[in-house]
């Protein structure tokens, strides 16, 4: 370490960068096993908790009765339904709701990026919904269109829009002249910039925006559940809190937190095959 | 023949102080114009006007008699900074006008390798852009404003970001492509010896506001183009007369 540190002062600025890289290195390849190491730690205090009945099983169920409960109900189910079907209820409700939101918040974000009147009139709708809590809408959608599978969705549906349309219109603003410029010198009509130029180069931006919308969703969902569903992990948790089940509620809260991670995973993984070119050029 | 003309062109932005004022500047197919002047004296706003993406306070932009009323393929522009389409290959980006056109997804590919063979990149139509180089990224903005036909070629100090070998590489180049093509080429330089290696004629602008003090017509890229050594050219006694006294006009000095 002392010697990498006198390298880096002797040596000539640019041969001194690669030095410092490797340590940069070396403090992140740390990280992963600090992490391991913290999870771990947390498992083993609470397996000694649960063991040694410090707290009563019915506010903390052992590790090992939650795992045991994950197996049980991905088999037999609770409340007439197995994990994976509340999954798939869950997946089910959040999806449409992207897709909706989508296709509402994109054409949205457009309008706010590329024009005054657009921006005027969304700029202000977008900056009232935004800070509004799920919950807070939650009894108004309930009254205007009642318990069915659509209000749910639409709770979920409004929760997604603005993150999207702000990343969007970001993106859209962010258009460098040059590159509009280049298009419209090559013969370019206004909707062909939009195809060919503005949808590309906001692209990377409105994928965050998707990313973000995701995770906003997705923790909107329990709330949107509680709207008398008959399936979804929501759900699923809400009836397993009112039999005090309390082993079901921690697992399935740890399904929604593993589905969270999975979902940031693939929507990188998403960016890395859609906009590969992002950051690059 | 055609010919881009900027006919008493005044400019100021958004009512501030005039920019450009009351400046003439004709271009002609098979022309080789070089705009030099100091930092600030409005030789981008000179091309944007030419391209059509700012409009004249006062004044007329003229194709062949009829008013320019915006950009146009037939005036391609090759940009300081590239200006790539990062999510299309290098093939496509070439091709990006003829795809604008409507024109087949076959030809097309043919239009980008000629286009990339003309500028010294043959095969590399299928690397995404963000795997080239700088110097190789000049090219291809090259390659695209030329797979346009264009008629007249714009260029804002597109050699600016290289490093001094790439960018005699591609003063080479550049007069190659002018001599192969039937296009007027307008180029922005700050280099001194780009301008006159490159010129048939050479455009001296100066500040407060923006103007045209000086028009120097030059053949040194004839003689480079008719087998003369470059190296030969920059070292003759001509040359570097021309040198000066182009030095004396972009710094408003009396002649020695
Ligand atoms: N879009 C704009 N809005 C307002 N003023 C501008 C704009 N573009 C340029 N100007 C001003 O006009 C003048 C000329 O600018 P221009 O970019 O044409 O100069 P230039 O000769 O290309 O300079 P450089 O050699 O540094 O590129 C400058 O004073 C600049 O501040
Ligand atoms: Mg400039």
């Amino acid at each position: 370490m002392s010697l990498d540190l006198a390298e880096a002062v002797l040596a000539p600025a640019d041969q001194a960068a690669p030095a410092k890289e490797t340590t940069t290195r070396t403090k992140r390849s740390i990280v992963p096993i600090v992490t391991a190491l913290t999870l771990a730690l947390l498992l083993g205090a609470w397996q000694v908790a649960a063991t040694l009945k410090l707290v009563s099983p019915v506010f903390l169920p052992a590790p090992i009765d939650v795992a045991h409960q994950f197996v049980t109900v991905a088999r037999d189910g609770f409340v007439d339904a197995t994990l994976l079907q509340h999954l798939l209820a869950s997946l089910g409700r959040v999806f449409a709701a992207l897709l909706a939101a989508t296709l509402v918040a994109v054409p949205i974000g457009f309008a706010i990026g590329s024009s005054p009147i657009g921006r005027g009139i969304f700029d202000p709708l977008i900056e009232i919904l935004r800070p509004i809590p799920p919950l807070a809408y939650l009894p108004l959608v309930i009254i205007w269109f009642g318990i069915s599978e659509p209000s749910k969705i639409l709770i979920i549906g409004i929760a997604m829009l603005a993150p999207i349309v702000i990343a969007t219109a970001t993106g859209v603003k962010g258009v460098a002249t040059d590159r509009l410029n280049a298009a419209r010198a090559l013969g370019a009509t206004k909707a062909q910039l939009l195809r060919h130029v503005v949808l590309p180069s906001a692209l990377p931006s409105i994928l965050v925006g998707i990313r973000i919308a995701l995770g906003t969703g997705w923790s909107t969902l329990v709330a949107a559940e509680l709207v008398a569903a008959s399936r979804g992990l929501g759900f699923m948790i809400q009836s397993a809190a009112q039999f005090l089940v309390t082993d079901v509620v921690i697992m399935g809260i740890l399904v929604i937190a593993a589905v969270a991670f999975a979902f940031e995973a693939a929507i990188r993984l998403l960016e890395r095959w859609l906009v590969p070119w992002a950051g690059k050029a | 023949m055609p010919h881009l003309t900027l006919d008493s062109i005044s400019l100021s932005y958004d009512g501030g102080a005039p920019v450009l004022a009351n400046v003439s500047l004709g271009l002609r197919s098979g022309e080789f114009v070089v705009v030099v002047g100091r930092s600030g004296c409005g030789k981008t706003s000179l091309l944007n006007l030419a391209a059509g993406f700012v409009t004249p306070t006062s004044g007329r932009v003229l194709v062949d008699d009829a008013a320019v009323k915006g950009p146009g393929a037939d005036r391609a522009v090759v940009f300081q900074d590239d200006a790539l389409f990062p999510w299309l290959s290098t093939a496509e980006n070439v091709a990006f006008g003829p795809r604008l056109a409507g024109i087949g997804a076959a030809e097309r590919r043919r239009i980008a390798d000629e286009r990339l063979a003309i500028v010294g990149l043959p095969g590399l139509g299928d690397r995404p852009i963000w795997r080239l180089s700088g110097g190789q990224r000049q090219r291809v903005g090259l390659a695209r404003a030329l797979a346009a036909n264009p008629t007249f070629l714009l260029m804002d100090e597109p050699l600016g970001a290289l490093d001094a070998m790439t960018r005699e590489a591609m003063q080479e180049l550049l007069l190659d492509v002018w001599g192969r093509t039937q296009a007027g080429f307008l180029l922005i330089t700050h280099g001194v010896e780009e301008a006159l290696f490159l010129a048939t004629r050479i455009v001296v602008m100066a500040p407060g506001p923006g103007r045209i003090v000086r028009t120097l017509a030059v053949d040194f890229g004839k003689r480079r183009l008719a087998g003369e050594s470059a190296r030969a050219i920059k070292a003759s006694a001509d040359f570097v007369a021309a040198r000066e006294s182009l030095l004396d006009a972009i710094f408003e000095r009396e002649a020695a």
